[in-house]
């Protein structure tokens, strides 16, 4: 039986063929071998994933020739494919963790790998996020887009620091600029925190009064200004994600 | 557990970043140099890694210890990925500049030294192969790292298409009752 002939199966009777197993055991091993080629392995492929026993025997196959990989010789890739597969998995991990939508979701490992050091300070001690209760140790913020992917994280704490990753970049036009706004619950003017970058962390502080009028805040903006201008009717809001507050339990 | 990389690949399947780092290190040189072969270019090769180990770090938990060794199910993963992506790319060898060929690592005279670092598999495969006559040998194992198609084999060996198409299909007929 040529392997190619695999292609031309149309009928019941046909297909019934490649349950003879001195058939699909050879194009199993011409499949795992790798002699199994263009059209003909594509057609194979499909006929596989339909047929449990055709695709455990090619996998069978598969197990055995691909101790062929012993005799190679070790070649190393460069150091940014690892890079690339970590930033990859992590990024995954997120949109994966975020699509459960729990509110608590960024406190999260995953959440971590990109916060780590906002969360090595704020697992060290039990904490809770509570809408309501208690004294807040920091706040939280976690701006998605609109595909509910994280796009930035941004944490406030205790000892007047913000800080804001960016972990999805955000595009902006020629001479626009970041800038983190905070809005009060009850509506009121939105008063600037300061410049972001539009890529990895920026850095920012606020004074102890402000500190204390975060508990008056409702949510949090990113918005896109032209240079140099900071009047409320230039800006352009790109990104919002309410403020949680965290507290100690 | 004598599989040192099915350890790891467990506990990537329990989203263990560690062990993941760890069965990168040890791994990608062979499957990165799988790669090469077929691929031909390092930059495609890295591509194909890559594309690789996200594949084996979302797929570890459908790694079955029974079903083989850690190290093959990479492989397997690492060669489709690489086919894929040639079949999408539409490369055909004959149009890259071919950086890597040959089988002098697979030759049948291995030091000592080197079969003591085979696993028992491997020796088995490779005792297999050794009943299988040279051009036929020549021609699987080309297919298999190289990814070379009959044609190729035909025009690289200048030999007759169904000569090679021949050998192939003897050769796997007598490595079908060593394999089963």
């Amino acid at each position: 039986m040529d392997p190619a002939r695999i292609g031309d199966i149309k009928t019941m009777s046909e297909l019934n063929r490649y349950q003879n197993p001195e058939i699909f055991e050879k194009l199993a091993m011409a499949y795992a071998a790798g002699t199994l080629h263009g059209r003909a392995r594509q057609r194979f492929e499909k006929l596989k994933s339909k047929l449990v026993y055709l695709e455990e025997t090619t996998n069978a196959y598969e197990s055995q020739f691909s101790n062929l990989v012993e005799l190679l010789p070790s070649e190393k890739p460069s150091d940014q494919v690892w890079k690339n597969i970590e930033s990859s998995i992590q990024t995954k991990d997120i949109e994966s963790r975020s699509n459960k939508s729990s509110w608590l979701s960024w406190l999260t490992p995953a959440y971590s790998a990109l916060a780590a050091t906002a969360m090595a300070v704020m697992l060290a001690i039990l904490l809770v996020v509570s809408p309501d209760t208690g004294s807040p140790v920091a706040y939280a913020a976690v701006f998605e887009d609109s595909q509910s992917n994280p796009v930035a994280i941004t944490r406030i704490t205790s000892d007047l620091a913000v800080s804001v990753d960016v972990v999805k970049g955000i595009t902006l036009k020629e001479g626009e600029v970041l800038k983190l706004w905070c809005h009060p619950k009850n509506g009121g003017k939105p008063m600037e925190m300061g410049e972001i970058a539009s890529s990895g962390k920026s850095k920012l502080t606020i004074s102890s009064e402000e500190w204390e009028n975060l508990q008056s805040i409702g949510k949090l903006v990113i918005s896109s200004h032209a240079y140099g201008s900071a009047q409320p009717s230039t800006r352009s809001t790109l990104l919002q994600s309410n403020l949680s507050r965290i507290t100690e339990e | 557990m004598e599989d040192p990389f099915a350890e790891l690949l467990i506990r990537c399947s329990k989203q263990d970043q560690i062990a993941f780092k760890q069965l990168y290190q040890q791994a990608s040189p062979k499957l990165y140099s799988l790669a090469l072969r077929l691929m031909q270019k390092p930059e495609l090769a890295e591509d194909v890694l890559q594309e690789s180990f996200i594949k084996i770090w979302q797929k570890a938990d459908t790694y079955n210890v029974q079903k083989g060794k850690a190290l093959t199910w990479m492989a397997t993963v690492t060669r489709n990925k690489a086919l894929d992506k040639l079949r999408s790319l539409k490369l055909k060898s004959k149009e890259m500049d071919i950086q890597y060929e040959g089988l002098d690592f697979a030759s049948t005279d291995l030091e000592p030294d080197h079969q003591e670092d085979l696993s028992q598999e491997m020796q088995r495969l490779r005792e297999c192969l050794k009943q299988l006559q040279p051009a036929q040998r020549e021609c699987i194992l080309l297919s298999y790292y190289y990814g070379h198609t009959h044609q190729e084999l035909s025009e690289k060996l200048n030999k007759p298409l169904g000569t090679v198409k021949a050998w192939i299909r003897r050769g796997l007929e007598t490595l079908k009752p060593c394999l089963s």
